[in-house]
């Protein structure tokens, strides 16, 4: 990027360059919960994870398990009330977030950790053109003059492979294809030079050959700036080939941690193992899909014990009255939340 | 629910084989569907049209699977609307069990409706928020005045079991229901009339990868116990692997490869349907680094203003002078898997 620490004008704290493999983010014990008429929703419980410069983090959940939740309190935008941090900690390279003040809160959002959200248009403003709005960015944060602002515009969204920028700088969102508005959205998340970059299920409303673009784009990007990357997923085959870990959420809590290898090659725990194989595929053999038994509980009624085990073809006594703690894995990086771990096939 | 089987199996018993053979369920020939655009100032003039479909064929056979899939904006949900006479086609023809479904009219074109049914993508949109399960369920048998009211009742419940609901659901109200219960609610209203074709129309796209495997399973049930015929329309490629015996790929109102399920995942010969199927994420990370990919460059081109000649030429690597001037046909090269490409592979 462009940018240099020189350019910057507003006096905000600099944060130093980011080492390789240094420890960026850090959630601890997180949960989130909403104050609702029909009770408390557990939306997140007890979360953990970490993400290092230049890694890619998959947090893979279907809908309600609390995934998109989750990163909305690191970037501090959930909705509070009614939700509100019931405990933990999210650190930024050491700064505490949960109730850090709004100035704090705004030199971290945008600068250091971005974010990229499913629909490109409930993130651009329909009634400025798209180059105005990425150089928004550069005169609030750093700022540059008008001029100044428009030309780096221009450039960065040259550089997330917008064809004609000069001419789409001076267009409206609308005139925008759902790629393009997608692109545009990371040539704003990107504008910054952020440390972190946190998407949140970025392709889910592309068609599959733009999918494929976004996602080249993304892990490029990446590559070149080694920023940390956070992508939020329902779908288990767009992180397969990016992710360095996944966290894997069920009803609000990780049931399973490890690297993406050992993931996709063998998942441990049961859910993990039921959505592998609930996947339609490409190749391989055709047949009955194999499908989970019933659906994923209401965060307002959970059930005792392990969440999953409603629905759990290996559940035991046990499983419904003891909840069980992410336990290492043996051979493995990672982390399972199930008491029978041990025991499976 | 035997009874319900009974009742459609009995009075005609289909022999598929011998359908296969003779005479396709659904035969549509040349459809052309048209939408003009028309001016603000002077109303009525017409200054072009989007070319939404232009001259479609598909064959859908008793107790088969065709799947239609294509990127949005192809035209597959228009097909989808004017086989179900909602929009009223520009061109083309179809044969419905060999009678014109276009120049139906009156009683004729009522029952050719009762044998024609949809399942819609959208399960929050497509139920009326306001009338409970079994009044959507029974509101067919109404419209079309058939039973009394204590058989709709009875029927209703053969139906909620039919899809894995209890008779208890029918007195719930859609707000009630998860995503994937709500499709199944839609699905048994589709089959309520016993129809022979069932137009699904991204009917899993909606949900949950563990919902959605459990809904495929479900549609596969109920074609073999009841024999219907499914177009099935999707742009998940894995899906309309899983489901399909034959299938169509559409690209911006043609098809430009038709074949059985084998001819096109196994032997894909249109540039189009070799994009497409490589840009399909598998969660397999192994498989994932080692295949090839092929991503392709741009956005879909408009279909009001449609490219000469190959519609796809603007996006694809192969494409030569040719291709501009020429519109490819779809041709059968032997082996009964027609492409429409001047250079197939």
């Amino acid at each position: 990027m462009s940018v240099t620490e020189s350019e910057t004008i507003t006096a905000t704290e600099v944060w130093s360059p980011v080492d390789a493999g240094e420890l960026l983010l850090e959630v601890e014990d997180l949960s989130v919960a909403f104050d609702t008429n029909d009770g408390v929703v557990q939306a997140v419980s007890d979360l953990s994870w970490e993400l290092r410069a230049g890694e890619t983090l998959a947090v893979l959940g279907e809908s309600g398990s609390g995934k998109s939740v989750s990163v909305q309190a690191v970037m501090g935008l959930l909705p509070m009330p009614p939700g509100r941090i019931a405990q933990g900690s999210i650190r930024y390279r050491g700064t505490e977030l949960v109730g850090a003040s709004n100035s704090v809160m705004r030199e971290i959002r945008g600068p250091e950790i971005a974010m990229i959200f499913q629909d490109p248009l409930s993130g651009l403003n329909p009634v400025y053109r798209v180059g105005w709005q990425i150089a928004e960015m550069f005169r609030f944060h750093r700022g540059l003059s008008k001029r100044e602002a428009n030309k780096k515009a221009v450039e960065l969204m040259d550089r997330v492979e917008i064809p004609n920028p000069g001419v789409r700088a001076r267009q409206y969102p609308h005139q925008f294809s759902g790629g393009m508005r997608q692109r545009a959205m990371i040539a704003l998340a990107l504008s910054l030079d952020p440390k972190v970059l946190i998407a949140d299920e970025p392709t889910t409303a592309l068609d599959v050959t733009v999918q494929a673009q976004i996602m080249e784009l993304l892990t490029q990007l990446q590559a070149e700036t080694q920023m940390g990357l956070v992508l939020i997923t329902h779908d288990l085959g767009v992180v397969a080939s990016v992710a360095d870990r996944v966290v894997t959420m069920y009803a609000g809590r990780a049931v399973e941690t490890g690297t993406a290898d050992d993931f996709y090659g063998a998942p441990a725990h049961p859910y993990s193992r039921g959505l592998m194989a609930s996947v339609p595929r490409l190749t391989g053999e055709l047949g009955r899909l194999y499908s989970i038994p019933g659906s994923p509980p209401s965060l307002v009624h959970l059930p005792p014990g392990c969440p999953f085990h409603p629905r759990c073809t290996y559940a035991i006594d046990v499983c419904a009255t003891t909840r069980p703690q992410l336990e290492p894995v043996d051979g493995r990086s990672g982390a399972s939340a199930c008491h029978r771990t041990a025991e499976l096939p | 629910m035997t009874e319900l089987v009974d009742a459609v199996t009995a009075p005609s018993p289909r022999s598929e084989t011998d359908a296969r053979s003779d005479e396709p369920l659904l035969d549509v020939e040349g459809l052309v569907k048209e939408f003009p655009i028309t001016g603000s100032l002077v109303p009525g003039r017409r200054l072009g049209a989007v070319q939404a479909v232009s001259g479609v064929d598909l064959k859908v056979y008793h107790g088969e699977t065709h799947g239609l899939v294509g990127e949005s904006g192809c035209g597959k949900s228009t097909v989808a609307r004017t086989i179900l006479l909602l929009e009223k086609p520009t061109g083309g023809f179809a044969r419905f069990e060999g009678r014109d479904l276009f120049s139906m009219r009156g009683s004729e074109l009522r029952r050719a409706r009762r044998d024609i049914q949809i399942v819609f993508q959208d399960p929050f949109a497509s139920l009326n928020p306001r009338m409970t399960v079994e009044s959507i369920i029974e509101e067919p048998f109404v419209i079309h005045g058939l039973l009394t009211s204590s058989e709709r009742q009875a029927r209703v419940s053969e139906l909620l079991d039919l899809v894995g609901l209890s008779a208890e659901h029918a007195n719930r109200y859609p707000h009630q229901f998860s995503g994937g219960q709500r499709q199944r609610v839609g699905i048994a209203r589709a089959l309520a009339l016993e129809p022979k074709l069932i137009i699904a129309d991204e009917p899993v796209s909606a949900l949950d990868v563990s919902i959605q495997a459990q809904v495929i399973g479900l549609l596969e049930d109920v074609q073999e116990k009841l024999g219907i015929g499914y177009l099935f329309i999707a742009h998940d490629l894995a899906v309309v692997r899983h489901i399909s015996d034959s299938v169509s790929v559409m690209y911006l109102g043609r098809i430009v490869e038709t074949g059985s399920r084998d001819d096109i995942f196994e032997h894909a010969s249109h540039p189009y349907t070799k994009a497409l199927l490589s840009a399909v994420p598998e969660p397999d990370p192994q498989l994932e680094r080692e295949r090839e990919r092929i991503v392709l460059t741009g956005d879909v081109p408009s279909p009001a203003d449609p490219p000469s000649g190959c519609r796809f030429r603007t996006r694809c690597w192969k494409a030569q002078d040719l291709c501009a001037e020429d519109v490819p046909d779809l041709v059968d090269r032997g082996a009964g898997h027609p492409v429409a490409c001047h250079f197939p592979e």
